[in-house]
């Protein structure tokens, strides 16, 4: 039993984080239609910037998270100054080649300015140890599940009752009727673009202080996608719920079975989700597009 | 008949514009039309005759439809707005109640205030919202529900409401009456005019129930195939003759069941028009 | 412009910018007259960059290094580099266009395991001396393979070094020793080979775990660890998993010892831990790492600066690509004005007890072509950041057969 809830919390720990950038793609996808298939390398670059304000700036680590987070959040807004604005209009797919070039850019782009050997954060978020009874649970672990809650809340609270948040929501329903109410849809994009951006940062700054900074966290972010599908793709209490059912698969299958039989347990239970309910476990049943 | 001509300081004056989707033939061609402070214009005509692209082209939605002004301009209160964004077009007072009404379906009524209020000062909230649910006290009861759950006739209120709420100087209405009961209809529009003679807001109204909309306005342009085919008071279009053949109908009190074969027989009636 | 053109445009040239991009800053072929071309085969692009990066850097760094000295005999030695992306096909139609189109003198990389099993008829075919892939396959030395001249211990002498010393250390009589492999094929062979040697090596095999690459928490590896109740534990993971598992081994109080191969060789195995828990865990090499100090290891990291590899200098893997390197040149200089791929391998074979500086006991070739046939334990050290050697190479010969 006590492995079972071990298993467990490392599980939601984990999921916490594909929580977060699955939160950021629902977010982008919801307000823009755009499908951010480099939502995983911009998590990657959250904690290359975390490293390099703690690293090359050696900032305390409260500061050179506030800063990683600014700095996501500037970048957010530029790509979709630069890449997504221009693509306004254009075909599904065309945008997401885009997304697909953008990714394999910055994959590129941090080996290049990088190296790619592994990294680590100087200093760290707290990791010490928590005992709850027979539970062992890390400082960090608890750590990354507040902030999850937390930022899932504040954004939850941030669309339901700021003006931006209305704005966003009534955007992303219908465009159109949004305009004539003298809605900027380019500002509600780039506010997207840039929230977007950020969580996958905040999951970047965890996921580096759980375990090393290299390359291969672009593909530790790629499992936000079934996170995403799994919750529902235009739910984003969906989407943190799908990354926490994946962590958690993801923990109890190692644990479980095998490392190897992990992989094909997350994936077919995502399979089954989709088999049973098409739209996602909170997604609606069509997405209304005019 | 002649042109009214309106004075120099028109409100909104569109000047002659050709507008075309794409690389199609254009849909509008050499359309004008003006509007006063205060004034109700109606614009009337068969469907595919271009209201909705006329409307478009005021309010800045053509380029989202792929389409745009190829010649010609429109003016919101002498400022040049063809090819301005919508929603800076909003921010100058021009309120839309768009065909099939656009509503945000997951929002509620209550939001959807707040969303109409985005373009008029704050001091104005309270009191535009006070007398929105004055003219349509049956969003009373309904101030929080999910707008996607109301009938027809609430929708359309809703709609009016969110365009009402940023106190706007012209509205634009498009095929208010579509789908709706006819009883309903007249209690919005008696609605509107009360909105009218309090505010002083003008109004553009395009409808197909052309009766509706003649006893309604003040003036009224009849739009066929992109062209202005005919303008004059409402009272002049009452009067006249191929007014009544093609809109006013026989069938007393309904609106315009126009058909194809009416089209047909109105094109074969109106070549010597040209 | 049109705008659908314009986003054409974009895309088009976002692709291009990430094509290249991804080559990275590969060396260009240089078509000269009067040159030696050599080819590389490894991933510049995919998963495998952490490890066969810095390996290519390494030996790019010595070529670079012989070519601003004049040469070899006079001739500059140009790279061809190419990227496997770590996969198998890409890796061999690599190595066939170096083999034919550019018919170079000699091969290095080929570490991707898939592709080095792959290659070995054609490598026979073509009789092209391939020297120092940054990994060894079993069937790379058995049966033999005259044109495979291999500088990395095999899993099999590793697995020996490891069982063989920790059965010491222990001081048991007959230590349980479990194992957690990387969920790749790599790890698979090591799973199968610990189980299978533990006996003959005088302990005994109580399990195994298999850990994806991609996972982000050991918790559930070291629990199932904590079943078995071994002594120690023989390891093939990344430095990425060795750090999870120290963290977790941490949270749930777990005092095991780890001993581990190469791949988990990286300083990044011991970030955030304390100097307790970073005892735990020690890894074999057949070269000396980076930050242990030693004469060699200096030379190399000035060569390193000087173009501009030093971040991938701070690998072992570029040291295995430095010495490499450092053979190719040797054997390319002692086959005389015109080193064809003959007179090459021949020089190859010649090489006996080369001396490295300490970045490697004594290389020698030989009948056998494995070059180090030797591997020892490397430590952490926190105070002055860098790995330390456990003994001498000498002390861990006797664990070899």
């Amino acid at each position: 039993m006590i492995f079972f809830l071990q298993l467990l919390v490392s599980g939601l720990a984990v999921g916490s984080v594909y929580g977060l950038v699955a939160l950021g793609f629902v977010l982008i996808f919801k307000a823009t239609d755009v499908f951010n298939f480099a939502q995983g390398d911009l998590l990657a670059v959250g904690a290359y910037l975390m490293f390099v304000a703690l690293a090359v700036f050696n900032l305390p680590v409260a500061l050179a998270i506030i800063a990683t987070v600014v700095a996501a959040g500037i970048l957010g807004a530029m790509l979709q100054r630069v890449v997504f604005k221009p693509l306004q209009g254009q075909p599904l797919l065309t945008v997401v080649m885009a997304t697909i070039a953008l990714s394999l850019i910055i994959q590129g782009a941090l080996v290049i300015i990088f190296g790619s050997q592994d990294l680590s954060f100087p200093r760290t978020l707290p990791s010490s140890i928590v005992a709850i009874g027979a539970l062992r649970l890390s400082m960090l672990d608890l750590i990354i599940m507040g902030c999850s809650v937390v930022c899932v809340s504040a954004f939850a609270l941030f669309f339901r009752y700021t003006s931006l948040g209305l704005q966003m929501r009534a955007t992303a329903e219908h465009p159109e009727a949004a305009a004539l109410s003298g809605i900027n849809s380019d500002r509600v994009f780039t506010v997207a673009f840039s929230i977007g951006t950020v969580t996958a940062a905040l999951g970047g700054i965890f996921l580096g202080s759980l375990q090393v900074v290299s390359p291969t966290l672009s593909q530790i972010g790629l499992l936000a996608f079934p996170a995403v599908v799994v919750g529902g793709l235009t739910s984003i209490p969906g989407s943190v719920i799908g990354g926490l059912l994946i962590g958690v698969l993801q923990q109890l299958s190692a644990g479980y079975f095998d490392g190897a039989v992990a992989s094909v347990v997350v994936y077919s239970g995502l399979l089954l989700v989709l088999l049973l309910r098409p739209q996602g476990l909170l997604g609606r049943p069509s997405v209304q597009r005019h | 008949m002649a042109a009214i001509d309106a004075p120099a300081t028109a409100l909104l004056s569109v000047s002659n514009i050709e507008v075309a989707y794409g690389r199609s033939a254009p849909a509008l061609r050499g359309v004008s039309l003006r509007l006063r402070e205060g004034e109700v214009v109606s614009l009337l005509g068969a469907n595919g005759a271009g209201k909705t692209t006329l409307i478009r082209s005021i309010s800045g939605l053509l380029k989202l439809h792929s389409a745009k002004v190829l010649s010609g301009q429109v003016n919101l209160d002498g400022a040049r707005i063809d090819g301005v964004a919508a929603h800076h077009i909003a921010r100058k007072g021009l309120s839309q109640v768009p065909e099939g009404r656009m509503i945000f379906a997951n929002l509620t009524v209550a939001e959807h205030l707040q969303i109409g209020a985005l373009s008029a000062p704050v001091e104005k909230h309270e009191m535009s919202r006070r007398l929105v649910l004055d003219l349509f006290p049956a969003l009373r009861p309904r101030i929080d529900d999910q707008a996607g759950w109301l009938s027809g006739g609430e929708q359309q209120m809703v709609a009016i409401g969110r365009a009402l709420m940023a106190s706007p100087r012209l509205m634009l209405l498009d095929e208010v009456s579509l789908g709706l009961a006819p009883i309903i209809t007249r209690s919005i529009f008696e609605q509107l005019d009360r909105y009218r003679r309090e505010t002083g807001c003008a109004m553009l109204v395009v409808e197909q129930n052309a009766k509706l909309a003649l006893d309604f306005c003040d003036r009224a342009y009849v739009l066929d195939r992109g062209r202005i085919l005919l303008e004059g008071s409402a009272a002049d279009l009452k009067a006249d003759p191929r007014v009544q053949d093609l809109y006013l109908g026989e069938a007393p009190g309904e609106g315009s069941a126009y058909t194809f074969r009416d089209a047909k027989r109105y094109r074969r009636r109106t070549r010597w028009l040209k | 412009m049109k705008p659908e053109i314009l986003g054409a445009a974009k895309i088009a040239g976002a692709l291009l910018g990430a094509g290249i991009l991804a080559m990275g800053t590969a060396l260009q072929p240089a078509f000269a007259q009067d040159t030696i071309t050599y080819g590389v085969v490894s991933d510049q692009s995919g998963p495998g960059v952490p490890n066969q990066l810095p390996y290519l850097r390494g030996i790019q760094t010595q070529f670079n290094k012989v070519n601003d000295a004049g040469g070899i005999n006079g001739r500059k030695i140009v790279l061809l580099a190419e990227d496997d992306k770590f996969q198998v096909p890409l890796g061999i139609a690599a190595y066939k266009k170096l083999a034919s189109n550019d018919d170079v003198i000699g091969i290095s990389g080929l570490t991707l395991s898939g592709t080095q099993v792959a290659a070995l008829p054609l490598v026979a075919k073509d009789k092209i001396p391939v020297v120092g892939p940054d990994g060894t396959t079993d069937a790379s030395l058995e049966p033999f393979q005259e044109y495979m001249f291999m500088l990395v211990p095999s899993y099999p002498v590793q697995a020996q070094v490891i069982l063989g010393a920790m059965k010491d250390r222990v001081g048991k009589d007959k230590p349980k020793v479990a194992d957690i492999s990387v969920n790749v094929e790599s790890g698979l062979g090591w799973q199968k080979l610990i189980s299978e040697t533990a006996e003959a090596a005088g302990t005994e095999y109580v399990g195994g775990v298999l850990m994806d690459a991609t996972a982000t928490s050991a918790d559930a590896i070291v629990l199932k660890i904590q079943q078995m109740e071994p002594d120690f534990i023989a390891a093939h993971t990344t430095g990425g998993q060795a750090n999870l598992i120290l963290k977790s081994m941490e949270k749930f109080g777990l005092n095991i010892p780890v001993m581990a191969t190469y791949a988990s060789g990286t300083p990044s195995a011991y970030a955030g831990l304390s100097p307790e828990i970073g005892a735990q865990w020690q890894f074999v090499h057949g070269i000396t790492p980076p930050s242990v100090p030693t004469d060699g290891g200096k030379q190399m990291l000035a060569d390193a600066e000087k173009y501009g590899f030093g971040k991938d200098a701070a690998s072992s893997d570029f040291v295995v690509g430095y010495v490499a390197g450092q053979l190719v040149v040797q054997a390319l200089t002692d086959a005389g004005e015109n080193p064809t791929r003959e007179t090459y391998h021949q020089a190859l074979v010649a090489l006996k007890d080369v001396d490295t500086n300490g970045l490697s006991p004594s290389v020698s070739f030989g009948e056998s072509r494995m070059g180090i046939n030797l591997a020892r334990p490397y430590g952490y050290d926190y105070a002055t950041q860098a790995f330390t050697a456990v003994g001498e190479w000498d002390a861990y010969r006797q664990y070899v057969k």
